[in-house]
């Protein structure tokens, strides 16, 4: 079933249809949300710039962004994880993927949450004041990355990464998009970019938070070795991605009359693979509803090839899963070094999906910070 | 020539504009004619978008029903709904 999910073309399972259900045309078009040849073509292009090479350039951009914000987080006070990582993972994707400023990244992130808001119906006063917003916002949207396109193409040097090797790569393609086009590329970017990383890196830190044991021993190990070669820090990020993917479930649509296991798809049923629920099913992993990093730091690796897809799998997986990996562990590591993490005691705080498919903490994710002695 | 097909010309100018703005690509000309869609490459957040500058051009404030926009396949189509709106809410 997974295989066959993961593997269907676009012409059986669209991709882009299938975003289409979940953000609709709030955002235009993207690598996420286009298939067959228009997406191969434009994830050729980009693979230069996502690749771990690329990534390995954007971390000094992280690192520095990280320098700045984390020394001024509060200490002895209650902060929230994820409204903090929501405006770092922000920052960093509009730096690297856009060029913007902090200040202009600050705008786009406003602009990105209202376009991110709940569907109201039309014809309703909140509606008809909602859709005004949303199509105010992309208009704006738009206009910054358009300024973003036009400032990477007057970059001098070889462009290689970032913006400027996007917007070079892109219009170096046989039919080159049109400029509205990278902008709506970028676009998609950011918003894929942020969201998940976001979530993914509060997360983190949360589980952290609330193991101590755990958290020392990440830190004890991050202080002998790089965070992308500490081997605690990536256990606790695949047990992290494992007990709260970015995305719950993956959203597609049938375009044919599909047949799966026993059940028939008509063309047009919205299909949504469910990734939370594969990667806490007991046959794959002993408690699966348990914390446990331990569980990946053995080199036992009998599960199925489908048990753990956080990041998909098969040929649409995601572009972005270096920059993603390496900025989680970025933002852990620089927070671990700096401070003790202290989560106030309660049940479990559990996700909501809103919008069926990405994922928000049900309540504030808050944790108290101590200075590291 | 009538003051309602006055209005329209107004309106279909100020649309083809917007589209301009919009898509720069487009650069021959637009009759209204085409598919919104299909062959001026617009969705449903542009669809407002072309409200807006309806709004913004004719001062008007949040005054024009988005559903209208939603559906008509061409320019002049929505400038029709455009006009038969306005008229049955006077």
């Amino acid at each position: 079933m997974a295989e066959h999910f993961f593997n269907a073309a676009d012409s059986d399972l669209s991709h882009a249809h299938g975003w289409d259900l979940i953000f609709g045309d709030r955002f235009g078009r993207g690598l996420l949300n286009l298939d067959g040849e228009p997406h191969r073509a434009a994830r050729r292009a980009l693979m230069a710039i996502l690749n771990r090479k690329a990534t390995a350039e954007y971390a000094s951009v992280a690192s520095e962004i990280l320098n700045r914000v984390v020394p001024a987080l509060p200490v002895d006070e209650i902060v929230d994880l994820h409204a903090f990582t929501k405006m770092v993972t922000f920052e960093v994707a509009a730096a690297v993927f856009a060029g913007l400023s902090a200040s202009e990244a600050s705008e786009l992130l406003g602009l990105f949450t209202t376009l991110q808001a709940p569907d109201l119906e039309l014809g309703t006063p909140g509606g008809d004041r909602l859709i005004r917003e949303i199509a105010r916002s992309r208009r704006r949207v738009r206009a910054l990355l358009l300024t973003a396109v036009d400032r990477a193409h007057a970059v001098e040097d070889e462009p290689s990464y970032g913006v400027a090797g996007l917007v070079a790569r892109l219009r170096a393609l046989p039919g080159p998009p049109t400029d509205e086009e990278i902008a709506g590329h970028i676009t998609i970017l950011l918003l894929a970019g942020f969201e998940t990383t976001a979530y993914l890196s509060a997360r983190l830190l949360w589980l952290l938070a609330r193991h101590p044991t755990e958290q020392s021993a990440v830190r004890r190990d991050l202080a002998a070795s790089d965070p992308g070669d500490s081997q605690l820090l990536e256990a606790a990020f695949s047990e992290t991605a494992r007990l709260h993917p970015p995305l719950f479930w993956l959203p597609r649509r049938a375009e044919t009359d599909l047949v799966f296991g026993d059940t028939l798809l008509p063309a047009g049923t919205g299909v949504f693979y469910s990734i939370a629920d594969t990667q806490r099913d007991p046959a794959s992993f002993a408690d699966p509803d348990e914390f446990r990093p331990q569980r990946f730091a053995s080199t036992d690796t009998r599960r199925g090839r489908f048990a753990m897809t956080p990041f998909s799998a098969g040929r649409r997986l995601c572009a972005g899963i270096h920059v993603g990996t390496m900025e989680t562990k970025l933002i852990a590591a620089t927070v671990l070094h700096r401070f003790s993490l202290h989560a106030p005691p309660g049940p479990h705080i559990g996700d909501a999906s809103p919008n069926g498919t990405s994922v928000t903490p049900s309540e504030p994710l808050l944790v108290r910070l101590q200075e590291v002695m | 020539m009538s003051a309602r097909e006055t209005n329209s010309q107004a309106i279909l100018e100020v649309l083809v504009a917007a589209v301009r703005s919009m898509r720069p690509e487009l650069t021959g000309p637009i009759s209204g004619e085409e598919h919104i869609a299909a062959e001026l490459g617009l969705d449903s957040i542009d669809r407002v978008e072309l409200l807006l500058a309806l709004e913004e051009a004719f001062g008007l404030e949040e005054e024009v029903d988005p559903r209208i926009f939603m559906t008509p396949p061409t320019l002049n189509g929505l400038v029709e709904q455009i006009c038969v709106s306005s008229v049955a809410s006077r």
